[in-house]
């Protein structure tokens, strides 16, 4: 929080927060997180309006992860309020998680379950009724591409595999909000592009998506929305045109966080000029 | 929700048979092991309730406390045993936290030593088969006993787990945790004695006069309480029965109690967060498990167990037992 004394240090950050916006998909503010010695996440507001595809962007360690665990219910911040379509998400956690989807980096899944079971339990978990779960479980095998492998044990699948069924599980008692972290990572570039369709979708519907992802290119292509994170701080954040301000992300992203280095740097490790 | 969780459970041990050969003969050997130490528990008590209830009564006060002792404080070490239902697995479902507490209590018990403790406990009540009101006494205490080793060994774990992966609070634990075991070694020898002077002496009566002080001070302690409801009745001691059964639901109660608070701490902190132990994964993960590598091994070897914490992520195989 700053001061109100103290004039802003950046014109699209007010002096004080404005309340959590009721309307928003997901609305944090203040939020702080502090692991011993390093602080985390400092101080994070964000809204994520909804019906919109997000993308939350930032450099390794900027507190990406940090932020959506304390966003989903998964990390219990320091300070700071997060909502989810308006309901205090620590004030009353089963009401609000009832709405979220979430993919964490590296869950622990049942990994001794097959990819069918543990779609069936996530849903039964969830408080799904059978018939429900069995329909949508079919659905779910089917659009990730996983029938072939419905009866492999989970513990079994390939690092992909593992996301997608994994993503099937946050995705089965149809939440109005999904945050995935990293949803990408390690899956093929078909599954990908089947898993964006889906996704594309979810929010033509009026689902809300939060993703996390290094890979710049594709955020820009694939959200609506986009927030660059660095150093536990929201350096910028709104539509994807209005961020990148006719750059393409990647050169706004390194505009804004910096750090790239323009020396030559490792010259021992060109091969021409291997010690003789 | 318990009835999901139940099933849940026996799913996982079903799917072991499935999938390993060598689990589901473990699985095998351990449920034959068990029904012998059940079916020579239950044979021994009944027996003992025949020719002379009061002592095997006291005998049963004293075994019955190390059972529950060892539920708490075995999975310390071995903590690899039980975790097909890790609550780490259940963070993402959002699952109230009461129903979920309710369900891992119920499929606790659904493991080879949830079932064998829980039969075993109800099936040693009959040494009291002559007398009906403490037999009814033994099965209320069979049953707090049994919920008593489940729930403790969930709090004790669940509690502790944070400082399970701090490798110097795990030296310390393992000292604290030894002292027990160094007591057992008295201990035995205090019953051989005790079966020594049956022998010589003059049978029941004698082991009787050696387990009596004994007895009489476990079956005042948090794990012998319960075991001691039967012998309660048989003396017609009622105000005795009343302490007892109060010493074993104040002690449930503060285990469950115990348990709400740490599991409900759990969820809400992933591992490696508050706790110095890195994840094997997660790219920008949580800054503070960067500040310690993870413990390569413990320098000393754990005393009991096959599956200690350190070794359990690295081993797929041992990390999942299902008993």
């Amino acid at each position: 929080m700053t001061d109100p004394t103290v004039p802003p240090p950046a014109p699209q950050a007010p002096a004080t927060p404005p309340p959590p916006d009721p309307s928003a998909a997901l609305s944090l503010r203040g939020l702080w997180k502090r692991f011993g010695q390093k602080i985390a996440v400092a101080g994070v507001d964000l809204d994520v309006p909804s019906g919109s595809f997000f993308g939350l962007v930032g450099p390794n360690g900027a507190g990406k992860t940090t932020s959506l665990s304390m966003a989903t219910g998964l990390l219990r911040p320091d300070f700071g309020v997060v909502q989810v379509h308006g309901t205090d998400l620590w004030a009353e956690p089963d009401r609000a998680k009832a709405t979220l989807g979430v993919l964490p980096d590296g869950v622990r899944l049942f990994d001794r379950l097959t990819g069918a079971q543990l779609l069936t339990y996530a849903g039964l978990l969830r408080g799904l009724d059978r018939t429900t779960v069995a329909e949508r479980t079919e659905d779910l095998l089917q659009a990730m591409d996983l029938t072939g492998d419905r009866d492999t044990f989970v513990v079994d699948y390939s690092a992909g595999m593992t996301k997608k069924v994994a993503l099937a599980a946050a995705m089965i008692h149809a939440p109005r909000v999904l945050v995935l972290d990293e949803p990408f990572e390690a899956v093929d570039p078909v599954s990908a592009a089947n898993i964006r369709d889906i996704l594309s979708a979810y929010v033509a519907d009026g689902g809300t998506v939060v993703v996390s992802s290094h890979v710049m290119d594709l955020v820009q292509r694939m959200c609506s929305h986009v927030a660059i994170i660095a150093g536990g701080h929201v350096l910028a954040a709104g539509t994807v045109d209005a961020v990148r301000g006719g750059q393409t992300l990647e050169d706004r992203f390194v505009d804004l966080v910096g750090g790239r280095r323009e020396s030559e740097g490792l010259s021992w490790l060109r091969s021409s000029s291997a010690s003789s | 929700m318990v009835a999901q969780l139940v099933r849940l459970k026996l799913t996982l041990l079903a799917n072991t048979f499935r999938r390993s050969v060598w689990q589901t003969i473990g699985l095998v050997v351990a449920s034959v092991y068990g029904l012998g130490v059940l079916a020579l528990a239950v044979v021994g008590a009944v027996a003992g309730g025949t020719v002379d209830a009061a002592v095997t009564g006291q005998v049963l006060v004293v075994v019955g406390a190390l059972v529950v002792l060892a539920w708490w404080v075995v999975p310390l070490f071995a903590f690899g045993l039980d975790a097909t239902l890790d609550p780490q697995r259940f963070v993402t479902f959002a699952i109230p936290r009461r129903q979920l507490l309710a369900g891992l209590a119920a499929a606790g018990v659904v493991s080879v030593p949830g079932a064998v403790t829980l039969l075993g406990a109800l099936g040693v009540s009959f040494a009291w088969w002559r007398e009906p009101a403490a037999l009814v006494a033994a099965l209320v205490g069979a049953v707090l006993a049994a919920a008593l080793c489940v729930v403790g060994s969930r709090a004790t774990t669940t509690a502790l787990a944070p400082l399970l992966d701090s490798r110097r609070y795990r030296e310390v634990l393992m000292i604290v945790a030894v002292v027990p075991l160094v007591l057992v070694g008295p201990a035995i020898g205090w019953l051989a004695d005790g079966v020594e002077v049956t022998v010589e002496g003059s049978g029941a009566d004698a082991v009787g006069e050696a387990l009596a002080p004994l007895s009489a001070v476990v079956a005042w302690t948090p794990f012998g309480a319960p075991w001691a409801l039967g012998s309660a009745v048989h003396d017609g001691a009622w105000g005795l029965l009343a302490a007892r059964l109060a010493v074993s639901l104040a002690t449930l109660a503060l285990a469950w109690w115990v348990w709400d608070r740490s599991l409900a701490r759990a969820l809400v902190t992933p591992r490696g967060g508050t706790a110095p132990r890195a994840r094997a994964r997660g790219s920008g993960g949580s800054p503070g498990s960067r500040r310690r590598p993870p413990a390569p091994s413990r320098r000393a070897a754990p005393p009991i167990g096959c599956a200690t914490r350190g070794t359990r992520r690295r081993s797929r195989s041992c990390r999942c037992c299902p008993w």
